[in-house]
């Protein structure tokens, strides 16, 4: 399995990760080593297997529409680096939004 | 406004193609994978949350049946197919308003594919494929200091929206005019209130809409450069979202530009959008199946369950209306609007009033009161029974049209029993026809002007006789009949 620096630049933007070239490089060498190790799976003969996403066998499991009493703010907060209120507080997004 | 006159000129040249994606809360009362209650606007931030939706490490989610339910209610309201097989997926991107790194959505494999929504737009019937109608959780609401997300320093994250069941629909880019796009989601919108999935609320964004747009020269097949229009929370706002967008990338064409793929947010004081960042690629969302969620399968028995608990759909009802109560297109759409309105009206007629006066009342003057007080008439103090017993009382000839007028306008808000009120105040109109030609005599007698100028041919001169013997039975009178009374006597003569 061959990555190029750009695979890990482009991995590091995804993760939000600003890594130094240094960092860069090492990591290089050690995404590689696990997607090697991962690979080997590919040598296991899987052609009488059907396709599947599940490893277990459970099917429709699924809960009624109740209500629980949610722990609340306070708790939620507890461990919150910062906090404002009940909010949470994080740093500026600036331009990042990548949402659905 | 620019629009009026460069639209039509741009169409001339350019066929501009329109595809929606709604998002839609459903109105459970969990949340999609917690039991935590779904009603993120009255508890205070964060306060309705858990590990499960604030993405604390080491939970489990568990699906809540009632939002498959409603979303394959609303599968089979659009005509969709719902596969025997499906399952959920993860999503991932980083983002302060979704905990855990990764949303939990559906890719290869949805709840429903394949259905479609018709509707008439000027007269012609329009037909928009539905690509999927698949379920996924809403993220948390984020605020941001200073309100410019561009400048602000920190932001406010409140998670009891995170988690919130939300459904996906995506319709095919089938439409062709914003006036198109806006008549799709009043339908679509329509509909998911009539099965009681969503209630409907564009402003408060749990009913929300975006659209991809592009144009290419009439006759080519292969699509253009298509840009995603965002933050448009009514309906006027997408339709002039769109125009303006046509209007923009027109103008880019004509110059010989090329557009760039892009995600654009509408901005309502501008009147224009306004490109917010490139879009990523698809694939950078690295979906892969949601390992902690088995996968569902939904058989026929279950899917035929859901068809057969769908109520009567409103195109259906007001097709119906026309032909069982003799009611216009204009009548029965409009009684038709929402189910309250079409139970109300069925409900009325039931009770024995004549199906044209229940629309007249219906769609006039009781519209006029709910709309001026803000409260539906199921929610009055009138009521659907007071309404049913008022106009029993004018079907029978009992109170006179302004008399019912009057009554209504008094109990809509504060309610009471029309017909013990008319009883007591002695409200019942005088439709005598000897006490009531006694006051015609009055009222000939006591404007000799006024009668000699309707006997002369001034047709008008009889308003001022009619008020008269109005006046002398304190507005009870039977007016139809008196007008009648009135033209005997002055021809007699």
């Amino acid at each position: 399995m061959t990555l190029s620096r750009g695979d890990v630049d482009h991995v590091a933007t995804l993760a939000r990760l600003g890594l130094s070239d240094t960092e860069k490089d090492r990591l290089l060498g050690e995404l590689e080593a696990i997607l090697g190790h991962i690979a080997r799976l590919q040598n296991v003969d899987t052609s009488t297997l059907a396709e599947t996403a599940q490893v277990g066998d459970l099917v429709n499991v699924m809960r009624g529409d109740e209500t629980v009493e949610p722990i609340g703010a306070a708790a939620a907060l507890r461990n919150a680096p910062a906090s404002d209120g009940s909010y949470f507080v994080v740093g500026a997004i600036q331009g990042t939004d990548l949402d659905a | 406004m620019t629009e009026a006159a460069t639209i039509p000129a741009a169409l001339d040249r350019y066929e501009v193609v329109i595809g929606l994606e709604v998002h839609a809360q459903l109105l459970t009362r969990s949340k999609m994978f917690c039991p935590c209650p779904a009603d993120y606007t009255s508890a205070a931030p964060n306060e309705n949350t858990c590990p499960v939706c604030l993405g604390l490490p080491g939970v489990l989610p568990t699906i809540n049946q009632q939002a498959v339910e409603y979303t394959v209610r609303t599968a089979v309201a659009l005509h969709c197919d719902i596969p025997a097989f499906t399952k959920f997926d993860r999503k991932n991107y980083f983002y302060p308003d979704l905990p855990k790194g990764y949303q939990i959505s559906q890719y290869d494999l949805p709840l429903s594919v394949n259905g479609h929504l018709a509707f008439p737009v000027g007269g012609e019937t329009v037909r928009c494929g539905i690509t999927r109608v698949h379920l996924e959780e809403d993220t948390g609401t984020m605020h941001h200091a200073g309100d410019v997300l561009q400048s602000a320093t920190s932001s406010l994250i409140d998670l009891n929206r995170s988690g919130v069941p939300l459904m996906e629909i995506v319709g095919e880019p089938d439409l062709r005019t914003p006036e198109a796009a806006r008549e799709y989601l009043v339908r679509l919108r329509q509909i998911l209130m009539y099965i009681g999935v969503n209630d409907g609320n564009l402003e408060k964004g749990s009913f929300r809409c975006d659209a991809n747009i592009s144009l290419r020269p009439h006759g080519v097949q292969e699509l253009g450069v298509k840009v995603e229009v965002k933050n448009m929370n009514s309906f006027r706002a997408v339709q002039h979202a769109l125009e303006s967008e046509i209007e923009r990338q027109t103008g880019v064409l004509d110059a010989g530009g090329t557009l760039v793929q892009e995600t654009r947010g509408w901005v309502e004081t501008q009147g224009r959008t306004i490109s917010q960042r490139s879009k990523e690629q698809a694939h950078d969302y690295r979906y892969f199946p949601e390992p902690d969620l088995p996968p569902l399968r939904l058989d026929a028995a279950f899917v035929e369950r859901m068809r057969a608990a769908l109520p009567e759909l409103p195109e259906a009802r007001a097709h119906r209306f026309r032909e069982q109560y003799g009611l216009t297109a204009y009548d029965a759409a409009v009684l038709t609007d929402t189910r309250d309105d079409a139970d109300t009206y069925e409900a009325v007629v039931g009770s024995g009033v004549p199906a044209k006066l229940a629309a007249n009342w219906q769609s006039g003057d009781v519209a006029a009161l709910a709309n001026e007080h803000r409260m539906p008439l199921q929610h009055s103090g009138l009521g659907v029974d007071g309404l049913a017993s008022l106009l029993r009382l004018v079907d029978a000839g009992t109170i006179n049209g302004p008399t019912a007028k009057e009554l209504l306008a008094e109990l809509y808000v504060a309610g009471g029993n029309p017909e013990a009120l008319v009883r007591d105040r002695g409200l019942a109109q005088v439709s005598d026809t000897t006490e009531l030609s006694a006051l015609v005599d009055a009222a000939i007698a006591g404007n000799p002007a006024a009668a000699a100028d309707f006997r002369a041919g001034k047709q008008q001169a009889l308003g001022q006789l009619m008020r008269a013997v109005k006046d002398a039975t304190g507005g009870k009178a039977d007016m139809p009949l008196a007008n009648r009374l009135l033209r005997e006597r002055l021809s007699e003569q």
